[in-house]
């Protein structure tokens, strides 16, 4: 094909595809907002999805294990034991309570009763290591990994760590990351479905056109580019769409709900990469929408 | 060169539409088809088309066997054959105008050349001045005109006509002929549906007579 015929091509396309929107101008509006709604729900939950694991992760960061260290540990022995526990792969930040900072966390806590704290006389409280995880090793079995490799270390008197809630934390971010993907996947598919099909309806309403122009010797993809032309903008203008839907229903939450809950319908990135996600996830689904309803339909004829 | 060989078509469930049809179409030759209603002849021209397969036998055009075409090889043969439907299949969405233009486009000609050769077959056809109605805002024989055009314009090395005078009074069944006669002596092999006996008689040309799907008479 010489570059003059591809040219005469895309413009005689993009022309079909303007002539057609126009002239099933009802039937393209009704794709335009089913597609756009389907948008909305599919990037509503991906949103909240995205932000409610941001916030169990900071969550998880609380997941911490203290190492109490023996009465009579030598105060040179501590800096060594430090880096070493520093040195395990679970390890991401490693903090060093000395007897003294403990009773001052302990007395400030206790402001207004320093009676009590008089009446105990010497620092009963040990020194400690408070123990941060990496991100992976959040869970039950990161935290009785490090548990384990902590008690063979000399010195240690006690490890503390809130066995109970990490293993009930660790259950429910299993089971929220499983119905996330289960749901997300649904929803997807459901997306495509309800895009393809609607598609279909155009494709249908054209049924006659399609096999006039095969009985004039259009081959299959001169009669399936316009429809992809116009299952482009039908994706595209439906993305837009969307975006606008989705930014005023969260305007309306933002003033509507409490400010606490705010960060849940948070965008998480930025702007102009939301805009262009959206829009190119709309663009490839009314695409991919008019290939699975063309396909299915021209096999029939 | 059309050949055909012992071609078969049954449709499911009722008695067979055509029966052992063996002919050829020379190129550059004449040829009317004919017999009553229900005979066989829209079948054939379908067949020749390749918009069905036959369920027995071969069709042979230009020397390829349709038996073998894809969508592609359809697609161009199309290209190459002018069909004159009987329901004129033009599309209502469009003007005439465009319409005729379609196979142009489809080949993929120059704007200029298609306006060319549009307004040329428009105006030869009396068109002219439908050319920016849409089918349906006109009359049966202007429809008919317009399907003839559109076949037409791609000057079609086969050109299968479906009764193509159908609509049309006598003056216009005439001239409508006389253009067939003019492609026809330019070197396209022209076959004609048609039921109307004194059309036939006028011409002259070799006649395939059909009945109940099989060929009962062929005259020169």
């Amino acid at each position: 094909m010489t570059i003059s015929l591809l040219i005469r091509r895309i413009l005689f396309f993009v022309k079909e595809a303007s002539h057609n929107i126009k002239g099933n101008l009802f039937t393209n509006m009704v794709a335009i907002f089913t597609i756009s709604l389907a948008l909305t729900i599919l990037t509503s939950f991906a949103v909240f999805f995205i932000n409610m694991e941001d916030m169990l992760d900071t969550f998880g960061a609380d997941v911490q294990v203290i190492v109490y260290l023996k009465e009579d540990i030598r105060s040179d022995s501590t800096s060594p034991m430090k880096e070493k526990i520093r040195s395990f792969t679970e390890v991401d930040s490693i903090n060093y309570v000395s007897k003294e900072m403990a009773i001052q966390v302990f007395k400030n806590e206790l402001k207004g009763q320093k009676g009590i704290l008089d009446e105990l006389g010497a620092n009963p409280l040990p020194s400690s290591f408070e123990i941060g995880l990496k991100k992976p090793f959040r869970n039950s079995d990161g935290v009785r990994t490090i548990v384990a490799k902590l008690k063979v270390l000399e010195g240690i008197d006690d490890i503390h760590y809130g066995q109970e809630w990490v293993d009930r934390f660790t259950a429910f971010l299993s089971f929220f990351k499983a119905a996330g993907l289960i749901i997300g996947v649904f929803l997807l598919i459901s997306t495509i479905f309800i895009i393809s099909n609607t598609i279909r309806l155009t494709v249908y309403a054209r049924k006659e056109e399609i096999d006039i122009m095969r009985l004039v010797g259009a081959t299959e993809s001169f009669i399936k580019t316009p429809f992809f032309i116009e299952g482009l903008f039908e994706g595209l203008a439906g993305a837009i769409l969307a975006f606008i839907m989705f930014n005023a229903v969260r305007y309306m939450l933002l003033k509507n709900i409490p400010a606490s809950f705010s960060s849940l319908i948070n965008i998480p990135f930025p702007v102009t990469d939301f805009m262009i996600i959206l829009l190119g996830i709309g663009t490839a689904m009314g695409v991919f929408g008019s290939f699975i309803s063309l396909t299915r339909f021209l096999k029939q004829g | 060169m059309i050949q055909l060989y012992h071609v078969y078509k049954n449709y499911n469930g009722s008695s067979p539409a055509l029966t052992d049809i063996s002919f050829v179409v020379e190129k550059g030759e004449f040829v009317f088809l004919t017999g009553p209603s229900g005979a066989g002849k829209t079948t054939l021209l379908k067949l020749i088309f390749c918009s069905e397969k036959p369920t027995g036998g071969q069709i042979i055009i230009d020397g390829k066997n349709t038996s073998r075409f894809g969508t592609r090889e359809i697609a161009e043969l199309r290209r190459k054959i002018g069909f004159i439907f009987q329901d004129f299949k033009l599309l209502s969405n469009k003007t005439v105008y465009k319409n005729v233009a379609l196979p142009l486009d489809i080949i993929g000609h120059r704007p200029r050349e298609i306006k060319k050769k549009v307004s040329y077959v428009l105006s030869y056809l009396g068109l002219q001045h439908r050319a920016n109605y849409k089918p349906l805002s006109i009359s049966g024989g202007e429809q008919q005109r317009a399907s003839i055009a559109r076949a037409l314009v791609k000057e079609p090395t086969i050109l299968l006509a479906d009764e193509p005078t159908g609509n049309l009074d006598p003056a216009l069944t005439n001239s409508i002929m006389e253009l067939f006669l003019d492609i026809n002596a330019k070197g396209t092999t022209v076959v004609i549906a048609t039921h109307d006996s004194s059309l036939i008689k006028k011409l002259n040309k070799r006649t395939i007579t059909l009945e109940g799907g099989k060929v009962i008479q062929e005259k020169e």
